[in-house]
């Protein structure tokens, strides 16, 4: 077994404070965008993201808006991808964010993702957001810790 | 951009090196070589990821790339030191196996415990490794890692690595969540709406995500401070009075300035183990909580407010914690301080003798303390000077846990 699918056993969902999510997110981001390009067609990385985003919300089976299994943290983190991703004006309402999420989670895991190349470009930048939207959130608790008071 | 990449290559490069190099020191036990070889992998495999990366991709994910890469570089470097430093001799190597055992009655059989010391002031555990399953990383400031009687602030940090384990985070989530919101749009509302005038009260009951970027802190900080307070228990529940003698040792008085927000401050901090101890019957030295001072609160208006909310949650389940831990202490069997125990190897210890029987690690902590905290304890020896006796009470505390270990592997 190769050492990302061994690292992302199990039905795991989306965790601002895992250490791999980042990591995966950027990977993903990689392996999107050698497909865009032609230069090879791995998809571990891209489909092990999408499995995550596919666990971290709860999808309707009669019609009511997407529901989130996320805790806070990681919801705001991941509307925070959602909306760099989609640029400036994007909704701000946790509804569309998740209808968003779950649109790129689909995408992610299509058996061709290339057919939409649109889309996939799409998706690839959020996969940058979400890998930096995470880092940011880890060192924003990190710097809280104490330094010392001569350090620089 | 063939700059960037090749400077993130070469970084990997060099600490694959390094790990190579780390791997030759003399481990006093295997579980350091163990991560080293799991942490080797995790960077092979970073190598690969960076091999992946073109140089013509869009700036965006060569960027990214190359940033998490420095990232986990600064996550783990840390710990490669921290590894290194468990090969000093001044860490209590007779403190390995007794803690090794309990933390594996405690997390499994699994469990995997690195012992070591920092050049940073405080005790710590690095925790949610996800590189380094099943393993505990315990560490001590470097001029306090040969000391027994710091050995039960390892209860903290083993509650780090328990609350981990349990999901808690996820288990107390929602109450907290529950409990900030109700704080923001109930009862602190007119202090809130003047802080932060942008975002009305239905910003928050509509969870978009503009409150959330405000409430999203408080959270953070209740539930980090929740978790403190959980591992402060569960060191409480592990080691009895040992806890709050070798807490007060290393936290007391405390330092002038503003409180950190992930922990609650000292003076509720105190307050909280003195619940928990009376809860679990752990006897309070008279004055514990007079030696401790107030810390400050912070002066930018929206921290204050934002920590005090978070205060308040995290106050609530106080209760719960302390019913949480005694949950998880009797389902897995784990040992309380016996006080006929502790008196036995105390009166040894007062002839100078270490045990000679196998006794549990808390009952010769406990012991410990209560001779170190006997201002007469010697007084008739006069072989033994002042200035040795905290010598001469540490090497009987050290010698009795190898005095254990040895009925225990004779089992």
């Amino acid at each position: 077994m190769s050492y990302i699918l061994a690292k992302n056993q199990g039905e795991k969902g989306l965790r601002a404070l895992d250490l791999e999510l980042p990591l995966l997110a950027s990977e993903a981001a990689i392996d999107i965008d050698n497909l865009l390009s032609n230069r090879s067609k791995e998809l571990t990385a891209i489909r092990l993201l999408a499995d995550q985003l596919r666990n971290s919300i709860e999808i309707s089976s009669i019609g009511e808006p997407p529901r989130s299994l996320m805790d806070p943290p990681t919801l705001s983190i991941l509307g925070e991808a959602i909306a760099r991703a989609a640029g400036e004006g994007y909704s701000k309402k946790v509804d569309d964010l998740l209808t968003e999420a779950v649109k790129i989670g689909t995408e992610l895991s299509s058996e061709d993702p290339t057919r939409n190349i649109k889309e996939l470009e799409r998706a690839r930048d959020f996969c940058v957001a979400l890998s930096m939207a995470v880092v940011a959130y880890h060192k924003s608790i990190s710097d809280l810790s104490p330094q010392h008071p001569f350090r620089r | 951009m063939d700059i960037t990449i090749g400077h993130a290559r070469k970084r990997i490069a060099a600490i694959r090196a390094e790990i190579e190099r780390l791997k030759q020191s003399e481990f006093p036990y295997t579980h350091p070589l163990d991560a080293l070889d799991l942490l080797d992998n995790m960077f092979e495999h970073q190598q690969a990821v960076l091999e992946k990366v073109s140089p013509t991709a869009p700036a965006n994910v060569i960027f990214n790339a190359c940033s998490t890469s420095v990232y986990l570089l600064f996550v783990y470097v840390p710990i490669l030191g921290f590894i290194l430093r468990s090969t000093n001799v001044r860490n209590a190597f007779e403190s390995y196996a007794p803690l090794l055992r309990l933390a594996r009655s405690i997390l499994g059989p699994k469990t995997k415990l690195i012992i070591s010391s920092e050049w940073a002031y405080s005790p710590h555990v690095y925790q949610a490794i996800t590189d380094l399953p099943d393993f505990v990383l315990i560490g001590l400031p470097a001029p306090e890692s040969a000391n027994p009687l710091l050995i039960p602030l390892a209860g903290h940090e083993l509650g780090h690595a328990v609350w981990k384990a349990e999901s808690y985070s996820t288990k107390f989530g929602k109450q907290i969540e529950d409990g900030i919101l109700k704080e923001i749009t109930n009862i602190r509302w007119k202090e809130y709406e003047v802080v932060f005038p942008q975002v009305k009260k239905e910003h928050y009951l509509n969870n978009d995500i503009l409150a959330g970027t405000i409430w999203i802190t408080a959270y953070t900080w209740a539930l980090r401070q929740v978790e403190e307070i959980f591992c402060d228990f569960f060191g409480v529940r592990l080691f009895s009075e040992a806890y709050l003698h070798a807490f007060e040792y290393l936290m007391a008085p405390g330092f002038p300035g503003e409180r950190s927000v992930l922990y609650p401050n000292m003076e509720r901090r105190v307050l909280h183990l003195m619940e928990a101890a009376k809860e679990l019957a752990v006897t309070i030295e008279p004055g514990f909580a007079s030696r401790f001072k107030e810390e400050d609160e912070p002066r930018e208006y929206a921290t204050k407010l934002l920590v005090s909310t978070a205060d308040t949650v995290s106050s609530t389940l106080v209760p719960d914690l302390i019913k949480q831990v005694l949950d998880i202490a009797s389902s897995r069997m784990i040992p309380q301080r016996n006080a006929g125990n502790v008196e036995e190897i105390r009166a040894g210890f007062t002839k100078i003798i270490p045990t000679a029987k196998d006794f549990r690690v808390t009952d010769i902590l406990n012991a410990g303390w209560r001779c170190y905290l006997n201002a007469d304890l010697w007084n008739n020896y006069q072989q033994i000077q002042a200035e040795n006796r905290d010598r001469v009470l540490k090497d009987l505390m050290l010698k009795s846990l190898e005095v254990s270990e040895a009925y225990e592997r004779s089992r």
